[in-house]
């Protein structure tokens, strides 16, 4: 009996110091990583959008969709006209979910896309972050193209031998667009 | 100076004889996903190596107050400390490492070189050895992951560190890329290290 309360002591000790270092080098290291996400955002918002003088990541819509997921829409302005509307798409690829960054100009045609986050296997379909891949979509709106790759009947290439990959992204920026298409005047009015 | 060359003899036994990937063959799960790029495979090197440090020394100076029957929850509870601690850490200050890392960070946990480590060595070693002990088992497992990315990513993607070595005529081969490629790298550099070590 002696023993088992020593043994659990010892471990109780151990679990508590362990705790302190972590609540420790959380609270140092969160405000950073909190920052650094932030930029992130901002810098893809910039690039994805045409030239403006806001802030356009303080000029937020959040928008919910039929699936209950919310988007977040950032306004560009210039001298107050807005310029574009940028907001995260998404859909699930070949190795999880594939997220892009869209940017469209007030019209709804495509300005600008990164890709934010994709597991893609290495070498195959990976290659849908190549800008070879990703320009074939600027300028393009929901009305001057078929949205899904040549191999099921639309008008963009696929990356060969990653025919999932590139469906997705074609999916998941189609879909940004029809919100925002659906969205329009409730985007562009506020923020 | 005695201990100095124990210590170096420790510090070389991880690198070379006792090589974690090699000899030893532990850690099999991260040395296969990673080593696609020489980045990948040198920032979880280091990143093991960290947490490998810090869990010898602690579990080094504890060991006279672990009770047997304890030791390994007492030994998993450090590791994981550790590993979280590098997880926060690297997420903070080298985000894109921390990407491309992604669930081998969290992964390090279960990572069979570490607890071997704890087990075999810090638990009865004093701090100086067991400091040498990770060092050389980090530099060891740092080395091996870092040669066997090269390969892959030389034969895989036609690039070393990210730039193009064959030209824009150069047509990778996939499967060097692919998990086979890092089972036949692995299989093949096992084989000639064993080839090279029966020879002395």
């Amino acid at each position: 009996m002696r023993e088992f309360f020593q043994l659990a002591g010892i471990l109780a000790l151990v679990s508590v110091l362990s705790a302190w270092a972590l609540s420790y080098t959380y609270s140092i290291t969160k405000p950073i990583i909190e920052i650094k996400r932030y930029q992130k955002k901002v810098e893809m918002i910039a690039l994805v959008l045409p030239p403006f003088d806001n802030q356009p990541e303080k000029e937020m819509v959040q928008i919910s969709n039929e699936k209950g997921e919310t988007v977040e829409f950032y306004v560009g302005r210039k001298n107050g006209q807005p310029t574009g509307v940028a907001f995260k798409g998404g859909a699930t690829g070949y190795g999880g979910k594939i997220s892009v960054m869209i940017g469209v100009n007030p019209e709804g045609r495509v300005y600008g896309i990164q890709i934010l986050d994709q597991n893609e296997t290495p070498g195959l379909g990976n290659k849908i972050t190549q800008p070879s891949f990703i320009k074939q979509f600027l300028t393009k709106d929901l009305v001057s193209s078929r949205w899904e790759v040549k191999k099921m009947g639309g008008d963009f290439d696929q990356v060969t031998a990653a025919t999932v990959s590139s469906r997705a992204i074609t999916k998941g920026i189609k879909e940004g667009l029809t919100m925002y298409q659906n969205n329009k005047e409730k985007i562009l009015k506020t923020g | 100076m005695g201990f100095l060359f124990r210590s170096g003899e420790i510090f070389i036994k991880g690198v070379w004889r006792e090589n974690p990937t090699f000899r030893l063959v532990l850690g099999m799960c991260p040395s296969l996903a990673i080593s696609t790029s020489v980045v990948n495979g040198f920032g979880m090197g280091m990143a093991a190596t960290f947490v490998l440090l810090g869990s010898n020394i602690m579990v080094s100076l504890v060991r006279n107050f672990t009770p047997s029957k304890a030791r390994i929850p007492i030994f998993i509870i450090i590791i994981s400390t550790f590993v979280t601690i590098v997880e926060l850490f690297t997420e903070a200050f080298t985000p894109g490492l921390h990407k491309a890392l992604g669930i081998f960070i969290p992964l390090i946990v279960v990572n069979c070189i570490i607890l071997a480590r704890a087990e075999i060595f810090a638990s009865r070693e004093p701090i100086l050895y067991s400091i040498a002990d990770a060092l050389g088992m980090g530099v060891g497992f740092t080395l091996a992951l870092m040669l066997i990315s090269a390969i892959r990513e030389v034969l895989g993607n036609g690039t070393i560190l990210g730039r193009p070595i064959f030209g824009p005529d150069y047509d990778p081969a996939i499967v060097m890329i692919l998990a086979p490629g890092a089972f036949l790298t692995m299989g093949l550099l096992i084989g000639l290290m064993n080839y090279i070590t029966r020879k002395r």
